[in-house]
């Protein structure tokens, strides 16, 4: 990785290779520009370019102890970079990272949201205006809360819901077009100057909206709102127009272009891997985050089976399972004391791309950042809007 | 056509539109066996080629209907020279849109879904969908442009049975031609029949584009919903469906020695067409470019500047290019009167009206809402390929059309004739 | 009279001196009789007495029960099995408007076409006049009346004088 000073300074693109030179010895590598990297030092991945790691490992990356010092010093001065010709194609799932103004991610400072504490929700409606009826959800309301506070951009929910999910493994190639299968990702979001940026982690799963854009432009109806406030996705009856996906504003939903999982595709997941309470799907059909439907049902199941009302936390998504930081809060709406509905009590809740009336039942606490003033720099920072 | 052999020149188009075909057969076949993921698209542009297509085919077919059905029901004689081709040529490429949307489908083998047919699972339509209302009115259009083809070829068929010289010819005719014997009664009811289609034939012309438009204005994708969508369609069919009648009227005034029937005042009138509807367009770009900046949305602003100067941007340009700049040629009579003139500001047209829809499907989803979605796709291979192949097709059904069936319509030419005669010996 | 005549086959040189013999035949009390041209003649219904409508009523009425039957079927699709749909209402008049209006068309196309074909008693591949060889010319330049023997004042002797009267340049019999 190198800043974007290095990168102009020495007249590089994303992804042009160049030659690394220490103490006598050499790599080439790709480079990958990013904002706040030091201008004068270059991170280094150590674990990669393997050779014999099967298909997770093999030629993934170069191999970073070739310019590792004799004495195992995970640091060294005095090297030279020289670019080379050529230019490797880069697989990332984000392009963008600047937020052009909009206001998804909200965060302030202590001081800001002492002097403003409605600053989450400048444009709180009390009873926000529709065309439409309003529907009952009287047994469950399955609701999310993500703390943008506690959120560290670790990827793990990404991980567990791959797992749990039986989502496909597309591959650097299909990755590259923008094909990539995550039901939940992480968006990472740079503020302020290129230098020395703020980074702000969101993780972005459906939204389950209560009057999803998506819902009434499927032809088939294979995407609807359930009695519990869930918008399903029923993969038999999708015939692939990609219309929901159109019109998702957050672009939560993902396609399978190819057929991932079968069999013989190159990168398919062992049969035994896959989670047996979860379909697989195959080509041609829309997928998107289901609030782990599986786990609920067979919570509900259960609690059914032994004649008592669920409780709050017995049920819990596979990415609020996994979360070190304890981000993610699910449960039922309907239950006053749940720890979701006490998240979305707070003032911090906010719902992304409230304007346009979709009525997510994901929403956010915005981000409150409280840095020590020891380390900051001498003026002051810019809170990110 | 009977017993003439085709001109040489029909032979090396009908050769050269098979090989396109067997592309579009190729591509198919590959599509179908491995995946829409063949096309050049991703999450978030998830709609490209096969879309902008269909709107592309479903634009040029209007402009057929409205020459034989509008244009009858205003009483422009100039019409019947070319209504029978201008049919003909809708009908293919309805044909055609109707073909695209089941290439787009990621599960091609369930679109009987749309179907409204009564099942165990009692599952209908999902009837506020777009595509639904899409699936009917290309199929309605469908159906009403075979009938309306089929009722004005009637007496022609009849016409070539009677002079079929040999009993395979007469038969394949006359089987064609259900027995028409050209009786008072039959032209009786002919008439009403072709009046009540030219009828309908309005709200058609002006609907079908229109309620394929709203697959786009319905949705909430900014550059996609706006409401002029349906009027702006359906200027935009009508530009380019014209060009096409124009291009196929050269090519059989040059093919068939047919100059006598189709003058250069026919050309005249298509170009005078085709500046009415162009500057529908004009006018509908720069509505656009208002509402996107009235309604205070970054959202809508940014779709605008992205089309601008963004990596689409040379796709707007040549849209602005071909509709705005070069198209104005369509105000110069000499223009519009000759031959190499028109046939190149036809194929502007074309080329100008595929670049709009592709600027409007590609550029809104590719920068919309959320940054962290922001991609660019690349059309492939295959997109390209069924593209060019799809052209070939419709260049081989003309063509096969124009061989069997009179490409001018000669029941028309022989009323028009006959009226203008009354009109003459009245004056006279 | 033989009965294995159809009846006279009257041929006139154009459109006006047939549009004259059909007005002046039934006049004569005439009433089975058809004229045939290659393309619509002005005043030849009138003069023959064609005056129905069952075309255009048919379709109207074929449009009417479609597009009622659309919008019926679509109301009884979202009873019958109702979704949340986005939150939407159960019954979404304006999204029902677009295929009630598609199906409307295709009533009145149907009914227009089949009505019209019906009427018209197609397919009908034989009639007695496709075996003249001189009425290939209808679908030509040849404007033709034929007067029927089943009507109950055929004569062929005297309508033989009133075609030529009325400018006929051949007179044919059809046989049945």
């Amino acid at each position: 990785m190198i800043s974007p000073a290095l990168a102009a300074r020495e007249g590089l693109s994303e992804g042009q290779r160049v030659r690394l030179t220490l103490a006598g010895r050499s790599l080439d590598t790709p480079v990958w520009i990013q904002p706040g990297q030091p201008a004068r030092a270059i991170p280094l991945f150590l674990g990669q370019g393997r050779r014999d790691a099967g298909r997770v490992g093999n030629g993934v990356g170069v191999n970073a102890y070739r310019l590792m010092p004799d004495h195992g010093a995970f640091a060294a001065g005095g090297g030279t970079l020289g670019g080379l010709g050529d230019r490797a194609a880069l697989a990332s799932t984000q392009q963008h990272h600047n937020m052009a103004g909009r206001d998804l991610l909200r965060e302030t400072d202590l001081a800001h949201f002492q002097e403003e504490p409605g600053f989450a929700q400048p444009d709180r409606v009390e009873e926000p205006i529709s065309l439409y009826p309003e529907w009952d959800y009287p047994d469950h309301a399955w609701g999310m809360s993500i703390d943008l506070n506690s959120c560290i951009g670790c990827n793990a929910c990404i991980t567990a819901c791959q797992a749990e999910n039986n989502i496909p493994i597309v591959g650097p190639e299909e990755v590259r077009r923008g094909r990539e299968m995550h039901w939940i990702r992480v968006d990472r979001y740079y503020a302020g100057p290129l230098d020395d940026p703020s980074m702000h982690f969101q993780p972005v799963p459906c939204m389950h909206c209560e009057k999803a854009p998506c819902e009434y432009v499927c032809p088939v109806e294979a995407t609807q709102h359930s009695s519990e406030g869930l918008n399903e996705m029923i993969y038999n009856r999708c015939v692939g127009t990609r219309y929901c996906s159109q019109n998702c504003p957050y672009k939560v939903r993902r396609f399978n272009w190819y057929h991932y999982t079968e069999a013989t595709a190159e990168l398919a997941t062992p049969a035994a891997a896959h989670n047996p309470d979860v379909t697989v799907r195959s080509r041609g059909v829309m997928e998107k985050c289901t609030y782990c439907v599986q786990r609920i049902n067979q919570a509900e199941t259960d609690a059914r089976n032994e004649d008592r009302p669920l409780e709050d936390g017995e049920l819990r998504t596979a990415c609020q399972q996994v979360c070190p930081s304890e981000a993610i809060e699910f449960g039922d709406l309907n239950d006053r004391h749940s720890a979701v509905s006490r998240a979305k009590a707070s003032p911090l809740n906010y719902a992304m791309l409230e304007e346009l009336n979709t009525r997510p039942r994901t929403t956010y606490l915005a981000g409150v950042r409280n840095p020590n003033p020891a380390i900051q720099a001498p003026e002051a920072r810019e809170a990110p809007a | 056509m009977l017993g003439t052999r085709p001109p040489r020149a029909w032979w090396l188009a009908l050769g050269l539109a098979t090989l396109l075909s067997l592309l579009f057969l190729v591509g198919v076949v590959y599509v179908l066996s491995v995946g829409v993921g063949a096309f050049g698209l991703n999450i978030p542009v998830a709609w490209g080629f096969p879309i902008i297509n269909t709107i592309w085919w479903i634009g040029i077919a209007h402009a057929g209907t409205l020459i034989s059905a509008v244009l009858w029901l205003t009483r422009q004689d100039w019409r019947a020279s070319i209504s029978r081709s201008a049919e003909a040529m809708a009908m293919f490429a309805i044909v055609l849109a109707g073909s695209y949307p089941l290439l787009h489908l990621g599960r091609p083998q369930f679109a009987y879904f749309l179907l409204p047919y009564p099942n165990l699972m009692d599952l209908w339509p999902q009837w506020r969908s777009p595509l639904v209302w899409d699936f009917f009115a290309i199929a309605s259009y469908l159906l009403f442009t075979a009938s309306f083809l089929f009722l004005s070829l009637l007496p022609d068929l009849a016409s070539l049975r009677d002079r079929a010289r040999h009993r395979a010819v007469q038969l394949f005719y006359g089987v064609l031609a259900l027995g028409w014997r050209n009786s008072a009664r039959h032209w009786h009811r002919y008439q009403q029949a072709h009046r009540v289609l030219a009828v309908i034939a309005v709200p058609i012309v002006v609907s079908v584009t229109g309620t394929i438009s709203l697959d786009l204005a319905v949705s909430i994708v900014p550059g996609f919903h706006f409401t002029i969508f349906p009027p702006y369609f359906v200027a935009g069919a009508l530009y380019s469906g014209f060009a096409t009648v124009a291009i196929i009227a050269i090519v059989l005034r040059a093919l068939f020695g047919f100059r006598d029937l189709i003058t250069r005042a026919h050309l005249n009138r298509l170009g005078i067409m085709m500046l009415c509807f162009v500057l529908v367009v004009d006018y509908a770009y720069l509505q656009e470019v208002f509402t996107a900046f009235y309604t205070g949305e970054d959202f809508y602003r940014s779709v605008y500047y992205d089309r601008w100067t963004g990596p689409y941007a040379p796709f707007y340009w040549g849209m602005i290019l071909c509709n705005v700049v070069l198209a104005q040629g369509l105000w110069f009579r000499r223009l519009r009167e000759s031959v190499p003139g028109l046939l190149c500001l036809a194929v502007i047209a074309e080329i100008g009206m595929w670049l709009e829809r592709f600027q409007i499907v590609i550029t809104s989803t590719h920068k919309d809402y959320m940054p962290s979605a922001w991609d660019t796709v690349t059309p492939s291979a295959w997109d390209w390929l069924t593209y060019a192949g799809s052209i070939g097709v419709f260049v081989v059904l003309l063509l096969l059309f124009i061989k069997l069936m009179p490409a001018i319509s000669m029941h028309d030419m022989r009323e028009m004739l006959h009226r203008r005669q009354q009109r003459e010996a009245d004056h006279g | 009279m033989d009965e294995r005549l159809h009846g006279l086959l009257a041929r006139f040189p154009d459109a006006d001196r047939l549009l004259a013999a059909s007005r002046d035949l039934p006049r004569r009390g005439l009433t089975r009789l058809d004229a045939y041209s290659p393309h619509p003649v002005e005043g030849l219904d009138q003069a023959l007495g064609l005056s129905e409508r069952r075309v255009p009523v048919t379709a109207l009425v074929c449009a009417v029960v479609a597009g009622a039957g659309a919008l019926a079927l679509q109301v009884y699709a979202s009873l019958d099995y109702p979704f949340n749909v986005g939150g939407r209402p159960v019954l979404s008049w304006p999204a029902y408007s677009i295929v009630t209006f598609a199906m409307t068309m295709v009533g009145a196309t149907l009914g227009a076409m089949l009505s019209m074909l019906w009427l018209n008693g197609f397919p009908r591949p034989y009639h007695p006049l496709f075996n003249v060889a001189e009425f290939d010319a209808a679908s030509r330049d040849g404007y033709f009346l034929c007067l029927e023997a089943s009507d109950p004042l055929f004569d062929a002797e005297r309508l033989r004088e009133h075609l030529l009267q009325n400018g006929a340049v051949s007179i044919q019999e059809v046989p049945a």
